[in-house]
């Protein structure tokens, strides 16, 4: 499963955080979402789908839901 | 009546147009039954509201969600006019004060405008100021135990907590307590007029102006201090009515919230000495008093929501609401959808837990909600630790309730002893 977060979409709720607090953090400066690692392992599967679902800004996009033999997050800065 | 309206009320089966808010029972907190009703018969129902005409209130977790989170639902602006709203004063939402800005801009400037106070209100700062409120809620009851019972669990010990914590993260004096209680309550006042509103926001700005500029030759590491710097750096960055605006709305914000949550969650709870005790086996392990926490915001209601304006048609479930139409957004609705919350009126905390909509969704989602779960979390544990057998003093009949004239509701007291 590959999960993106497009970071102009983060209003800095932190709820991330509070879903997976070992993949997510948030930056000193702003607040955004960062991510603590890009690879967890897939016992992060569960806490980080719940984070996705409960971002009150939709700030992550999911792509291969199903392939479930590795989890890879990334960010995207781009404007939107 | 459009024809579009018309039609969404025959295929709904629409037969008698509510009138909303829908009435809670006196001195009850329990989500009246008409949303239960409305949810299965008509999800995305028409109501009559007390000013200004007929809106639109979704009451399934779906569709409230959605509404929350999509740009077409815009916050109302004093541009729409004579809209259909709760307040007597003819302009609903936020206009009328400088904390409207924050709510009129573009979602780009609105998020970059969100960033410059961000820091403030994430996990962490919420973690690294829970000493700090673990120590305010001991000295509180301590205060209590000193006076002897019964106590004010409002007066005494909820509204204290935010209001410290909001002095200190803003960086204003705490003395002046009473000036804050006062423009809160007129910003989120149904019955005061537009021209009220606006001679309170006056005040308030003109008692923060010499405060505002002591901090901007000399910021401190407070919310202030990290407004007057964005402010330094050009109104690109933030205007100065923007600044005034973020202080503002903090002040509005900052403290009727989580005392009220507190407050109306303990009237609920107090009635069920079992679910108090379930909850006394949760305090000391973080992640089972967040859920728990989470849990007890999901069932408590404060207040009768917040009102959008559709700015395109948007498709709500099998409803299309026309553009220019407000809807009205009851977080309570959603939190007690039972497709999403089973046997939703039940307390209960090992539910496997969806996302609460108590905070909201979407770019306005609440800015302070890390720093709230932290003051919940810390108000009940140190509570239940220090006065195990707290409880009403009187019957819940007897409480005193709030008069119907601000957007939030509940006791106006809640004398408990232990």
């Amino acid at each position: 499963m590959k999960v993106t977060a497009l970071r102009n979409r983060c209003i800095a709720s932190g709820t991330c955080v509070l879903a997976a607090k070992a993949v997510f953090s948030q930056r000193e400066s702003d607040g955004v979402v960062e991510l603590l690692q890009e690879h967890p392992s897939l016992e992060q599967l569960q806490k980080v789908r719940q984070a996705v679902a409960a971002c009150p800004s939709q700030v992550f996009v999911v792509e291969e839901e199903d392939n479930l033999s590795e989890l890879t997050l990334s960010t995207n800065d781009e404007e939107m | 009546m459009s024809q579009e309206q018309q039609t969404h009320i025959d295929k709904t089966n629409q037969q008698e147009i509510p009138s909303f808010p829908f009435p809670f029972a006196d001195h009850s907190l329990q989500v009246p039954d008409e949303y239960d009703r409305l949810r299965q018969q008509c999800p995305v129902a028409r109501v009559h509201m007390p000013y200004g005409g007929d809106a639109f209130v979704p009451t399934r977790y779906q569709e409230i969600g959605q509404a929350f989170a999509d740009p077409k639902c815009g916050a109302i602006r004093a541009s729409d006019g004579d809209v259909p709203r709760l307040e007597a004063g003819k302009v609903t939402g936020t206009e009328g004060s400088a904390a409207s800005e924050l709510f009129s801009v573009s979602n780009a400037r609105h998020n970059k405008l969100r960033r410059v106070i961000a820091p403030a209100f994430t996990v962490s700062a919420a973690n690294k100021l829970r000493s700090r409120v673990v120590d305010v809620t001991n000295a509180l009851v301590d205060a209590m135990e000193r006076s002897g019972p019964p106590a004010d669990l409002f007066e005494d010990y909820a509204i204290q907590v935010p209001m410290t914590v909001l002095c200190e993260m803003l960086g204003i004096p705490g003395e002046d307590e009473h000036l804050y209680r006062e423009s809160a309550h007129t910003m989120i006042s149904t019955t005061a007029s537009l021209q009220e509103k606006q001679v309170q926001a006056t005040k308030l700005m003109q008692y923060l102006a010499p405060i505002i500029k002591e901090a901007q030759t000399n910021p401190q590491e407070n919310i202030l201090g990290l407004l007057v710097r964005a402010q330094k750096q050009g109104d690109e960055v933030m205007t100065e009515s923007e600044m005034y605006g973020f202080a503002m709305a903090v002040i509005g914000a900052g403290f009727e919230t989580v005392s009220t949550t507190f407050t109306n969650s303990a009237f609920i709870l107090l009635q069920q000495p079992e679910v108090v005790a379930q909850l006394r086996t949760h305090l000391e392990q973080p992640d089972q008093l967040a859920n728990a926490i989470e849990e007890i915001l999901r069932v408590t209601p404060i207040g009768v929501g917040r009102p959008r304006i559709t700015r395109e048609p948007v498709q709500l479930g099998e409803t299309t609401v026309p553009a220019g139409e407000v809807l009205f957004l009851t977080t309570h609705g959603a939190n007690y959808d039972p497709s999403v919350f089973p046997d939703a009126r039940e307390i209960r905390f090992d539910r496997d837990m969806q996302p609460i909509m108590s905070f909201g969704r979407g770019i306005h989602a609440c800015l302070g909600q890390q720093i709230a779960r932290m003051e919940l979390q810390v108000l009940w544990q140190t509570l239940l630790t220090r006065l195990p057998n707290v409880r009403l003093a009187v019957a819940p009949s007897e409480v005193p309730w709030r008069p119907d004239e601000t957007l939030t509701f509940g006791p106006e007291h809640l004398p408990v002893t232990w």
